[in-house]
């Protein structure tokens, strides 16, 4: 291939998309046990200086023209700023954008502040909604609960009714424990009953603040044969989704099944998550400061790479100066390592692309190991599930 | 009884190598063998339309970008369209898209 095509080939690729982590406050009015985000009792909201320096340096800037920008609003709970602060944020966006940019709207909630005037508000700025719910009572209020102790799940529903009845796209994010491995059916049931177009699942993770997990023991190789509990979790949850499939979406299978297709059409294809792309996701703290690669990196403590702070939306006069500066450089290039770890020592990497970057520095202490927990859990043994699924459809 | 397998932390590179390449086979064959109406289902038009509800759901989840057959898609979201058109190449590492970027910003040209 040409030289010059394929270094434009790279540029446009990484240009195509970045997704804007609003952290505009920590506050959260829930107290989740596995929670990983620090400060979730600060009430203080970025100013609206650093909104609009954001927005300057993103679909304000002509060199980013033709970047699609999507602003997730995510982490304490986004809902609790109130909504005068939300329309000013979004507001300030329009007004700053330059005529051609494209970007949208995003948020993750916890759904139990989502009133109808919320989820009118929220479908009028077309945003897209994740709720965070983890299926059944006694899985979601195991473990989402408020500062007072007290469950979470009706209010979080009656969020998520009150955003699908305001015509708003919607999905539901549940958080799998340990003890949501024994209730596979319980927790297809009460999502395909719900309504809801599109379920995703996250495992419960080691991330910054949440040190430990109800995995733990299963991770040091002492507990029962986790992936055999998982690999029949996700066995069953296949058999249960796939007559309904049109129905509700579940993210990992659907993810991994377009990524086969793409691998079976071109043997070369690889996943490449924008999670361990530069700037393919640029989180944006409260206080304006800027980290790239995983959101999880926002808030976490690292000697090495300076608590992952690779600028502030107030100094940098475009967001490309991040790529300059010696901690990305470090960051870029240790994770670099461990995406060539993952390249060359893992079979699934056609159908996962070294996800979990942030996951490698929280369980492992460096990027360069290439297996992780979550990956074992959320990649292979979802793949195994699902090719398997499929091939017994015959 | 039989030895534990070992991990790829023990193995050689040659040993790693080989053991690598029959799992890729084995996973290249089992995707293979995969009905092929199956398979690209969700890989070409998405699933049934679910009126306003559809087709997106929406997660806090980090995405991944990806072409095939010279459609865009972001996992976990509509395939295409605002995703702008396909380009050459599907896999990307941060240090090639860095000195790429680098390389513009000097005003080299690669040779």
């Amino acid at each position: 291939m040409d030289e010059q095509i394929a270094l434009k080939a790279d540029l446009d690729t990484a240009k195509r998309f970045t997704l804007v982590v609003m952290q505009s406050t920590s506050l959260c009015n829930l107290n989740c046990r596995y929670c990983y985000v620090p400060d979730r009792k600060n009430a203080a909201v970025m100013s609206p200086e650093t909104l609009d320096a954001t927005y300057h340096l993103t679909v304000g800037s002509e060199e980013r023209l033709g970047v699609t920008h999507e602003f997730l609003w995510h982490a304490g709970e986004p809902l609790s700023v109130g909504m005068a602060y939300m329309q000013d944020s979004v507001e300030r966006c329009a007004a700053i954008a330059l005529p051609d940019a494209k970007f949208r709207f995003t948020m993750q909630t916890n759904g139990v502040l989502l009133t109808p005037k919320w989820a009118k508000f929220l479908a009028d700025w077309d945003f897209s909604v994740g709720v965070s719910i983890d299926g059944p009572a006694i899985l979601h209020n195991a473990n989402r609960i408020n500062w007072a102790g007290r469950d979470s799940l009706d209010q979080a529903r009656r969020g998520l009714d009150n955003l699908m009845n305001a015509g708003c796209r919607a999905g539901v994010l549940a958080v799998l424990t340990r003890e949501s491995l024994d209730y596979a059916d319980e927790i297809f049931d009460y999502f395909l009953k719900s309504g809801v177009p599109g379920l995703g699942f996250n495992i419960e993770e080691i991330e910054n603040e949440n040190t430990t997990t109800t995995f733990d023991a299963d991770r040091n190789g002492e507990g029962l044969d986790h992936q055999k509990r998982l690999r029949a979790f996700f066995d069953r949850l296949f058999e249960l989704w796939w007559p309904h499939r049109q129905d509700m979406q579940i993210r990992e299978f659907v993810d991994i099944q377009r990524s086969a297709a793409a691998f079976r059409s071109d043997p070369s294809f690889a996943r490449s998550p924008d999670e361990a792309r530069p700037l393919g996701i640029v989180t944006v703290i409260r206080n304006g400061d800027v980290t790239t690669f995983s959101p999880e990196f926002a808030g976490a403590s690292s000697e090495r790479y300076k608590n992952f702070i690779v600028g502030n939306v107030h100094t940098l006069k475009s967001l490309n100066e991040v790529l300059d500066t010696q901690v990305f450089k470090d960051l870029n290039a240790d994770i670099d390592q461990g995406l060539k770890a993952c390249a060359e020592t893992c079979a699934y990497h056609p159908v996962c692309g070294s996800a979990f970057i942030s996951n490698r520095f929280f369980e492992h202490g460096d990027f360069t190991q290439a297996e992780t927990f979550t990956c074992l859990s959320m990649r292979k043994t979802v793949a195994d599930a699902l090719f398997d699924g499929l091939l017994g459809l015959n | 009884m039989a030895d534990k397998p070992k991990r790829p932390t023990q193995m050689s590179a040659a040993q790693l190598g080989d053991v690598l390449a029959e799992q890729r086979k084995a996973l290249a064959d089992k995707i293979g063998a995969i009905p092929e109406e199956v398979l690209v289902e969700f890989g070409s038009a998405n699933i049934g339309d679910l009126g306003h509800h559809a087709p997106e759901g929406h997660f806090s989840d980090w995405p991944d970008t990806f072409t095939n057959n010279g459609t865009w898609y972001k996992t976990w979201g509509k395939a295409g369209g605002d995703i702008a058109a396909p380009v050459s190449r599907d896999q990307i590492r941060p240090s090639d898209v860095v000195a790429a970027m680098s390389a513009v910003r000097q005003g080299v040209k690669k040779t």
